[in-house]
């Protein structure tokens, strides 16, 4: 029982969290700035889901060992 | 007045969503912390990857991130010495020759760790200084902080200051420097997550690093070729300057001795860990530039007149980027990004703060043989006490905004001589106990003297008198910890085991691979700096 493994697993959800919040407002809102024209939202919640689901695979996958 | 930003409710939401996220770390950590060990130290359990970002975050502020994106569109590349020269020499001398003794010796403080080798005079010497500082320089940065969000959001100086404080006293006293260093880690994938679409979009949209220099003055995008004279470059430096300076004694006091950086080293679970906390640090501190001068960059690249009007501040590079590109959403991850910032900064001043009050003062001085517990508890006072001050001087920094400038830029050059103190007396067995006291003592007596009676003229820039104050200070220490020390008695060999070169143990890490030996990996990060230093020469 390694409590630090722990951290992988916050950082995990903190940021599954973000990407659906993000991409969610993104995909239903479709936010623009004037100088920006692509749905960045959508794209960055993306990216941040995929980080965070990669944590939380660390994190599971260690601790069942 | 006028936000620059429209926050709206899904930014609401994405900021809610962080303060949960830390209070809720403190609440999980709350039934962990049962002993001090626990509470000042993290049990000496944690492993180098966390305690590496965590050094890393403690001094990466909201502050640092919009002053150097400021200094990068003021002075372009050349900010860049602040990172390269200016900070990893430093990490990978502590992690390779001062971690085993920092380590090794079980010290819970650097105060403490100057009692050792010293006597009780210099780690009191040290401890009060630092206590002073480490609390007048939170309350600076809350100052700021509550300054920023004014203008950014609309948000009353109250509300900024109370509702930040409260939520960072509230994690720290449950969780102790395991709450802070866990959100320090969080910050900084935070920081990446608000803050690298910037520069990603920016270089896009100018048509990549060409085509961002194109619109850039001449010089902006080098490193050295300008520094053979101060008149040649806007920072108005040279290369002595640089390397004597920032390279040699400012970053090296700064990483090396400040308590605030060395306490997240000591909290590692082994030796090992200890020395590649700093050496890990160095890695992800040189790609740091990518999301504040890179940034800093584009935004002189894309608004030509900043700095020279007067609602485009140098200091409002990375809120203006911010206001161009994000929509609603990213919004809310950037601000969260920048809070995040903020607060775990002002979190490792106040952990800072509580070890040496405990520990150093109130352990030392005022109640010697207390059980555990009763530390614990005064911890936990320490950090309401601690937080309480930083109230006090942000509201006093509002008064009296250029004073704190003043002080701040005084306690940058007061790790110089102490710096000098440590090299002395981990390196030369010879240092006696009232040498390493006056030695300090002379050194920020001479960094006050000529901070107040040097007539500031006398420095080309601002930046320039910072480095050769500190190199001075530095030197008065050395000369004068030399000559008490020939005259006054010395600690005897067996005291100075594990705490002096030449009478401790080499570590040796012939047993493991080279990917987990310090000295391999400190000598590939030396190799890519030389590299990058080439590279934009």
């Amino acid at each position: 029982m390694n409590r630090f493994l722990d951290l992988r697993f916050m950082i995990g959800v903190l940021f599954v969290v973000y990407g659906v919040v993000l991409g969610v407002y993104g995909a239903a809102a479709d936010p623009h700035t004037p100088s920006l024209h692509s749905n960045i939202d959508l794209w960055w919640g993306i990216v941040c889901l995929v980080f965070g689901i990669v944590f939380l695979i660390a994190a599971l996958t260690r601790r069942s060992e | 007045m006028h936000a620059l930003f429209h926050a709206n409710a899904v930014d609401y939401i994405i900021i809610l969503v962080y303060f949960a996220f830390v209070l809720g770390v403190g609440f999980v950590l709350r039934n962990r912390v049962r002993t001090g060990e626990d509470f000042f130290l993290s049990g000496r359990s944690i492993p180098a990857w966390i305690t590496g970002l965590a050094f890393l975050s403690a001094n990466l502020g909201a502050l640092e991130i919009l002053g150097m994106t400021a200094s990068g569109a003021e002075y372009g590349m050349l900010t860049t010495h602040f990172y390269w020269i200016g900070a990893i020499p430093a990490m990978l001398f502590l992690g390779l020759y001062m971690m085993p003794f920092y380590y090794v010796s079980k010290v819970r403080s650097v105060p403490e760790f100057l009692k050792l080798r010293y006597n009780e005079a210099t780690r009191a010497l040290n401890a009060i200084s630092f206590a002073v500082m480490t609390v007048l320089t939170s309350g600076i940065s809350l100052y700021s902080m509550a300054l920023i969000f004014q203008i950014l959001i609309g948000w009353s100086f109250d509300t900024s200051i109370l509702v930040s404080a409260l939520v960072v006293l509230i994690y720290v006293a449950l969780g102790g420097l395991t709450s802070s260093i866990f959100n320090e880690v969080v910050q900084f994938f935070l920081i990446w997550a608000g803050l690298l679409p910037i520069p990603l979009i920016g270089l896009h949209n100018l048509g990549g690093w060409q085509g961002m220099m194109s619109r850039l003055p001449a010089g902006f995008g080098h490193l050295w070729a300008n520094l053979g004279s101060p008149s040649h470059n806007p920072m108005g430096i040279g290369w002595l300057g640089v390397v004597l300076g920032l390279g040699f004694v400012l970053s090296f006091g700064y990483w090396t001795t400040d308590f605030l950086v060395v306490q997240r080293t000591l909290a590692a679970k082994d030796l090992r860990a200890a020395q590649l906390t700093p050496i890990y640090a160095a890695f992800f501190k040189m790609i740091v530039p990518i999301l504040v001068i890179i940034p800093g960059l584009i935004a002189l690249a894309i608004f030509p007149k900043i700095g020279h009007s007067p609602n485009m501040s140098y200091n409002l590079a990375l809120p203006l980027l911010i206001a161009k590109y994000y929509p609603p959403g990213m919004l809310g991850l950037g601000l969260t990004a920048m809070l995040a910032s903020f607060m775990s900064g002002m979190a490792g001043n106040v952990t800072a703060f509580t070890t040496v009050w405990t520990y150093d003062i109130y352990q030392a001085y005022i109640k010697k043989d207390a059980p555990d517990k009763h530390y614990v508890n005064m911890g936990r006072w320490a950090v309401v006490v601690g937080v309480i001050i930083s109230i006090g001087t942000a509201y006093f920094a509002a008064g009296f905004p250029s004073v704190m400038d003043y002080m701040q830029t005084l306690f940058s050059f007061f790790n110089a001589p102490l710096f000098a103190t440590f090299l002395l007396g981990m390196f030369w067995k010879k240092a006696t106990p009232w040498g390493g006291f006056w030695g300090l003592l002379a050194g920020i007596a001479s960094a006050f003297a000529m901070y107040f009676f040097l007539p500031a003229h006398m420095f080309s820039s601002p930046d320039a008198g910072n480095f050769w104050r500190a190199w001075w200070a530095w030197v008065v220490t050395v000369v004068v910890t030399v000559l008490v020390s020939l005259v006054t008695k010395g600690k005897k060999p067996e005291e100075l085991e594990g705490l002096v070169y030449g009478l401790s143990k080499r570590p040796d890490y012939s047993g493991y691979p080279w990917y987990k030996r310090p000295g391999y990996l400190a000598a590939i990060v030396l190799v890519i700096l030389v590299g990058l230093n080439v590279a934009f020469w």
